[in-house]
């Protein structure tokens, strides 16, 4: 498989940055502390509120969202390796190896086969274990490019014993679901899940969430459990939307082959269309943008219900937070990392412009030409823009042409290191692990058909934990920061280039400006002969007034004289008669 | 010059959400017809090898998403376009009454060199649904094509493979003529140019 040179290990000059703020930097504050572990009581109910009233406002800010997630990714990374977990209850029911399957909607709380006592006891090693790690940036060290823990005690805790072995079917073991189990168990009104968000990030990207534990953790994780959006739900499906018939059409056209959405009018595609619906009265600016069908049938297909997947729909795509978030958060930015308050922020990816997908795919070819100029360049020597095929991948999460297996895989991932940043990260990575196979394609033909998706992944059939470490692997340079700046400079040149056409347009009205004052100067021209025109036809009129003046006086003269000579004749005759 | 060289022409379908774009890819490439398509998110792209007139000829045939917004996509699929199929669905007006912003979204993103005469075919799909339910008649549409530059027209039906294939012969056929246009103004030097633009626009004109 190829590798672009850059992945090599001590290759990145990021690395030197990884450590200057994860390892040397003592400035680093800790993400948590003990006095943070007690939020107010009224966390729900606040966070609700906030939640429908920033929706409605429409405001949006997703800047506090982007610098959270940059601290928390690389330090979790350091959980990859081989290890046991020690607290392995030997239990039947493993998860389902197919994340099809269609999982009742599982207890909000743990599991009863596990004793409360051994929970709590578990409960409390892994908060000091989360604890060390998120306030001791010394308890990690660079090695070869990737960073790991010295603490072996974390290494047990966290590393699952088929991690990364690669051949055999990822889904995680009978273990894994006490692990997952453990921080379903609730104590003072909430999860433990919150409490451990960076044992919580290595142990997803290790080795993901037991299928049958995702529908239950998703919606813990975002953030989407607690909330008042499921009240208002009805009442969302009872209004009109103006999108029913769009929504009705791909309901039908949404995983066509998965079987909870196979049927013409089958209770999936029902619950597809009541989702959509309600969403797209919801959030009218949004509405319904084709591919949101297929982000939704993703949560659908892990057994959530109606309201729960409206829910997690809205936390994903939501763009701003509550001045002052209900739960501990991120002493440098104010966002929590996992939980309510979590920001996803997918929303401008959907609206009208598309605003968000535009940004994405800059981002996306940027972090490509400045990886792997190769790539890049034999790609657009080839007529393929990262709209052609990425576009599919970012708008339906990936699920268009990927298993749907490694799509929840990137799901799981996606929800504790940010929605966009998981999503680029894989896009870029899958292109450099098929370094060697894209550039022996020359076809846009078959290029585009590899691009698609499924045939950029064959190779790892089955192993999603294996892609997925490989993935992070060639991609340490991308963190939040770094899409950052690209948004920074993506927002630049489009400023550039509307200031470009700004200019086109002011030498377009100069152009005018100067046209009209030659139509202009050539009208005076005319003016000034017509006023001349004018004034000799005055003048002439005059002298004309005047000659009718004197043949009037003419005229009036030879009247009298012609009534005098009259008078005169009368006087004759009369003077003859007599 | 241009006849030893494979002829590649670049086709793009557009058109409402649901009208059937990607019905009629497939039925005119593979010669099937399925109901479990996707909804087209982005672009899709297929390929075939036709003759025309005695050439051989590759076409590249884009299927893209009908809904609205993707428009602002559309610059990097409609550049170098040689042909453009309209699809509307005779049993939706609205699908009908949304050809002319396509149209026009079209030629402001692909700005051909000579809009006037860019080659457009229009498909009324769906044919095959009862009469009853059928909402822009036949001289209605050919009224508009007419209209709009005689603007080929054709009535199709993906589902039973009614008249796929002429369509899509037809585009081909136009396509190609339009591909030999361009190639005759890249041959000539500036001042000729403008004389070949008109000589070229009118018989293009007459013959459609």
């Amino acid at each position: 498989m190829a590798r672009p040179p850059a992945a090599e290990p001590g290759g990145w000059s990021w690395s030197g940055l990884a450590s200057s703020l994860f390892v040397a930097n003592p400035e680093v504050p800790p993400l948590w502390d003990d006095s943070d572990l007690d939020p107010p009581d009224n966390v729900p109910n606040r966070d609700s509120y906030r939640r429908l009233d920033t929706f409605d406002s429409g405001a949006s800010s997703s800047s506090r969202f982007g610098a959270s997630f940059s601290s928390m990714s690389s330090p979790s990374r350091a959980l990859f390796g081989a290890g046991t977990d020690q607290a392995s209850p030997q239990r039947g029911a493993a998860a389902s190896s197919s994340g099809l399957s269609v999982l009742k909607k599982q207890g909000a709380t743990a599991d009863p086969g596990l004793d409360a006592v051994s929970a709590q006891r578990l409960l409390e090693r892994l908060e000091l274990a989360n604890r060390t790690l998120a306030s001791d940036p010394k308890m990690i060290m660079v090695q070869n490019g990737s960073i790991r823990t010295a603490d072996s005690t974390l290494q047990t805790l966290t590393v699952t014993p088929a991690a990364i072995s690669g051949g055999e079917s990822d889904d995680a073991a009978p273990a894994d679901d006490t692990f997952w189990e453990t921080l379903l168990t609730e104590s003072d009104g909430r999860t433990s899940l919150a409490r451990l968000p960076h044992l919580i990030a290595a142990r997803i990207r290790t080795s993901g969430i037991p299928a049958r534990l995702r529908s239950q953790l998703w919606l813990r994780i975002a953030g989407a459990h607690i909330d008042n959006l499921h009240m208002v739900y009805p009442a969302l499906l009872a209004e009109h939307s103006s999108f029913e018939n769009i929504i009705q059409r791909d309901v039908s056209r949404t995983f066509p082959k998965v079987e909870l959405f196979a049927e013409q009018g089958c209770s999936g595609q029902k619950m597809l269309f009541n989702v959509l619906k309600a969403f797209s009265v919801f959030d009218r600016d949004v509405g319904y943008c084709q591919g949101l069908s297929f982000c939704a049938g993703i949560m659908l297909m892990q057994g959530m219900s109606e309201q729960e997947a409206f829910s997690l729909v809205v936390r994903l795509l939501e763009e701003s937070s509550s001045p002052t978030p209900a739960q501990p958060t991120t002493p440098a930015s104010g966002a929590p990392l996992i939980g309510i308050g979590a920001i996803y922020a997918l929303r401008s990816c959907f609206l009208p412009d598309m605003a968000g997908l535009h940004q994405a795919l800059f981002q996306h070819t940027e972090l490509v030409r400045a990886v792997d100029p190769a790539l890049d360049k034999h790609l657009r020597e080839c007529g393929i823009s990262a709209t052609m095929y990425a576009s599919q991948w970012f708008l339906t999460m990936f699920s268009y042409n990927f298993p749907l297996e490694l799509v929840f895989r990137l799901f799981d991932i996606m929800l504790v290191d940010g929605a966009m940043l998981t999503m680029v990260r894989f896009s870029v990575a899958i292109l450099l692990l098929n370094h060697d196979r894209i550039l022996g394609a020359v076809e846009i033909e078959s290029l585009l058909a590899l691009l698609k998706g499924e045939q950029l992944v064959a190779q790892y059939r089955g192993s999603w934990n294996a892609l997925i470490k490989d993935v992070l692997d060639v991609t340490p340079n991308i963190t939040q920061s770094t899409l950052g700046d690209l948004k920074l400079k993506y927002l630049r040149e489009q400023q550039d280039s509307s200031r470009e056409a700004a200019k086109a347009e002011i030498q377009r009205l100069n152009e005018l400006v100067k046209q009209l004052a030659r139509e202009r100067d050539k009208a005076r021209g005319e003016l000034s002969a017509a006023l001349k025109e004018n004034a000799r036809l005055t003048s002439a009129n005059v002298e004309l007034k005047e000659k009718l003046k004197q043949n009037d006086e003419l005229q009036l003269r030879m009247l009298k004289e012609n009534q005098v000579l009259l008078a005169t004749i009368e006087q004759f005759e009369e003077a003859k008669q007599q | 010059m241009r006849g030893g060289r494979k002829a590649l022409l670049k086709v793009i379908i557009l058109g409402d959400s649901g009208v059937g774009k990607t019905s009629l890819m497939n039925q005119y490439v593979n010669n099937k017809f399925s109901t479990q398509y996707k909804a087209t998110i982005g672009a899709d792209f297929l390929t075939k090898e036709v003759l025309v007139e005695e050439r051989s000829v590759t076409m590249q045939i884009w299927d893209t998403a009908g809904q609205e917004r993707f428009q602002s996509l559309g610059v990097a699929f409609y550049r170098g376009a040689d042909c453009c199929a309209l699809v509307y669905d005779v049993n939706n007006v609205k699908s009908f009454e949304n050809l002319d912003s396509w149209r026009d979204e079209f030629l402001l993103q692909a700005n051909p060199r000579d809009p006037e005469n860019f080659p457009f075919v229009v498909i009324g799909n769906k044919v095959d649904v009862e009469e009853s339910k059928r909402q822009v008649t036949q001289k209605r549409a050919m009224a508009w094509c007419q209209q709009k530059g005689n603007i080929p027209y054709f009535e199709t039906s993906a589902k039973e493979g009614i008249n796929v294939e002429q369509a899509f012969f037809t585009i081909a056929k136009n396509s190609l003529k339009q591909e030999a246009d361009v190639e005759l103004y890249s041959d000539f030097p500036d001042p000729i140019k403008i004389d070949g633009d008109t000589s070229v626009a009118k018989s293009a004109g007459c013959e459609c």
